[in-house]
């Protein structure tokens, strides 16, 4: 980005990003140096892309008229830890309307890809069009500037997320790499695909440790447009932190905010997977399809257990200090370390065990790492088969697909194996398609076309309001469980101030690990010290709400209508006894909390 | 005065699922947490006698304390 000015209030259109235009149908490309017209679009990330969407009239997701747009955050590749994130944006093949338009969707992750990516000099990088043919796209530093060259990609047809990174790296060794794996290749039947970020310990381990932007078939989009992979080739830029850098860096790992995904080792509480210990008490864990069981069977999973039997290592991404994940490998006969099985994080490894009837780690991390290596969003697809299980099982004269139904190992995976492949579109297209043509919707675990994450649905009436996935655009699903709330207003206010400005860790390039409010002095600071640009806690509130609004608005012009902010019907129809949490999501209740959510909403809304 | 307290998550490591454990009267949660050892900032979810309450709550002969700690999901 180029900086001119130290308000980006008054003067937005004194920041420029760099932004690359690839016409994959002509191989014809633009760069240009675009002025920021808005906070929004300094800090980045989907705050920058849902703007450009909002000026496109989609009606599928598979046009060429559907961008791919491809960015990173304001802080993306600086010296503020966690800065590493990469955003993909477009209309999502996945979520759509019940008037069948394709609803605009952004999916992040980490990886090194994201710092890489800046590092060139690009910003961001819109893919038009359809290549005839399968392509990489090859982006370098050249000696003015950034450069993009696709590359025939044909020989990566078939392989893997990890093969066709691995296979990249042999002739890039000092890249790194976004790929995606057969199910985006497979787009017509698989509308999950997944965005697969190479890291720094995957390219050095030749272990399948990727990162994935998974949500909304992001991958898929990439499959349809034929475009295989990414490449940024490009030294690394390091700098050394500023004492005044150093300083925030030293509050984001030791602060507060992040000692909840720190090792138990360094006096954290152990990652995601922790959520396991702690909602268990309250039978608040998915199990079944999202039915709790009311029984102890959960805590095979728990870490104290799987350690019995498994080696864990706390890891971190790439120059992060907060270790937030967990890397599960076997342990040989003598107890050392044996190959890797799988990154455990709460929500796969829920949604790939426990919400399947699957109470052992191991088959919950052989399956992670299939739909991973495949190139599938856990949570869509974890979540479809915990579906199509429990139909099963309530119609056994008449099963979907292999007949599978929960704890069935051997025939859930080949479910996972045979949706990747493009053989199982009944799961590869979403349970909200699938719900709809068996006519069983209200166990469907899934609002406006996405699937919900690991938390119950009666525990959140905040889901509806989030704007892509469940969890990570409105910050309200743990809530009940920390807090115990129960009361209207409190709802009201957690939706409409509080739990939507999770989304600014989508736009400003960091992780949402900070943990953090997105308006706290310490991101206020991190802006400041990295790129000189002052703004307020309360600028930043205003620009990731604005985001956020047009977000809402952009799934309005898609056909949202108001009958699809709802929760699974189960949550009202199916009330389960095992759950041991308040159970104050009635009809009623929610009824009267979309009034004063609407009413807050509606009058902010930009009109499109 | 007597307190049952029981611990969870990464509380458990190096301390008790559950105990017996004596605190002078008028004792509070968070007197509880710092006699533990677990850093305030960090004990989330405070349920006294299957009612969920605050660090400053003053507890009970006989009371039962549930500490679990600060999760999120990702």
């Amino acid at each position: 980005m180029r900086i001119e000015t130290n308000n980006p209030i008054i003067s937005p259109s004194h920041v420029y990003y760099k932004r690359c235009t690839v016409n994959l149908a002509t191989q014809a490309m633009s760069f240009e140096d675009v002025p920021c017209g808005n906070l929004e679009d300094v800090l980045g990330g989907f705050g920058r892309s849902f703007q450009l969407l909002a000026k496109r009239e989609i009606k599928e997701a598979y046009c060429p008229e559907n961008p791919l747009i491809v960015n990173t955050g304001l802080l993306t590749g600086s010296p503020i830890m966690t800065g590493m994130r990469t955003y993909f944006s477009a209309y999502s093949p996945l979520k759509h309307s019940s008037q069948g338009l394709p609803a605009a969707m952004w999916s992040a992750a980490s990886g090194k890809f994201g710092s890489k990516l800046k590092w060139t000099g690009l910003d961001e990088i819109l893919f038009e069009n359809c290549s005839p043919t399968p392509v990489y796209a090859l982006i370098s530093e050249g000696e003015s500037g950034p450069k993009l060259e696709l590359k025939p990609a044909d020989h990566l047809f078939g392989m893997t997320t990890h093969e066709k990174i691995m296979t990249l790296h042999k002739h890039y060794p000092d890249a790194h790499f976004a790929a995606i794996g057969q199910a985006g290749e497979n787009f017509r039947n698989v509308f999950m695909g997944a965005v697969a970020l190479s890291t720094e310990n995957q390219l050095k381990t030749g272990d399948d440790k990727c990162r994935f932007a998974g949500r909304g078939g992001m991958g898929s989009l990439m499959g349809y447009k034929n475009l295989l992979a990414l490449v940024v080739q490009c030294r690394d830029k390091l700098v050394k932190p500023s004492p005044e850098i150093a300083a925030i860096n030293k509050e984001i790992v030791k602060g507060g905010g992040s000692a909840r995904f720190q090792p138990i080792s360094q006096g954290g509480n152990g990652g995601t997977w922790a959520s396991y210990e702690v909602m268990q008490p309250f039978f608040a864990v998915p199990e079944n399809n999202f039915q709790p069981k009311g029984n102890d069977e959960v805590e095979k999973v728990f870490r104290e257990n799987v350690v019995k039997t498994f080696d864990v290592a706390s890891a971190g991404c790439y120059r992060c200090g907060i270790r937030c994940h967990n890397n599960i490998y076997r342990k040989q006969a003598d107890g050392s370390r044996g190959g890797f099985l799988a990154k455990f994080d709460f929500e796969p490894l829920n949604l790939f065990g426990t919400n399947l009837g699957l109470h052992d780690a191991g088959m919950a991390g052989e399956l992670i790492q299939l739909a991973d290596n495949l190139g599938m969003d856990a949570i869509s697809l974890g979540t479809t088969i915990a579906y199509v299980l429990d139909y099963n099982g309530r119609h056994p004269d008449k099963p979907l697909l292999n007949g599978a139904t929960f704890g069935q190992f051997e025939q859930i995976r080949d479910l996972v194996c045979l949706t990747g492949a493009g053989k199982a579109p009944e799961i590869g297209q979403g349970s909200k398609r699938l719900s709809e043509k068996v006519g069983e919707t209200g166990y469907a675990i899934q609002i406006k076309g996405l699937e919900l994450p690991a938390y119950l649905p009666e525990t959140n009436p905040g889901y509806p309001w989030a704007i892509a996935g469940g969890h990570m655009s409105m910050g309200t699903y743990l809530l009940l469980v920390r807090q115990g709330k129960t009361d209207l207003d409190y709802w009201v206010n957690a939706i409409t101030q509080s739990g939507l400005l999770i989304v600014g860790y989508d736009m400003i390039g960091l992780c949402k690990f900070v943990g953090v409010g997105i308006n706290h002095q310490l991101i206020v600071d991190s802006v400041k010290a990295a790129t000189g640009l002052e703004v307020t806690a309360d600028d930043l509130t205003a620009a990731v709400r604005r985001a956020y609004l047009l977000g809402l608005a952009l799934e309005r012009k898609q056909g949202y209508l108001d009958a699809e902010y709802a929760l699974p019907s189960q949550v009202f129809s199916q009330l389960n006894p095992n759950i041991k949490l308040p159970r104050f999501v009635t009809a009623e209740f929610f009824d009267e909390l979309k009034k004063r959510v609407w009413s807050v909403f509606e009058k902010e809304m930009p009109t499109l | 005065m007597q307190i049952t307290v029981k611990l969870y998550g990464s509380f458990r490591v190096d301390r008790f699922k559950e105990a017996i454990c004596r605190y002078p009267v008028g004792a509070t949660v968070q007197f509880v947490v710092v006699a533990l050892g677990i850093p305030v900032a960090q004990a989330d979810i405070v349920i006294v006698n299957d009612q969920r309450t605050s660090l400053d709550h003053v507890l009970e002969n006989g009371d039962i304390l549930a500490l679990f700690p600060m999760v999120a999901g990702g």
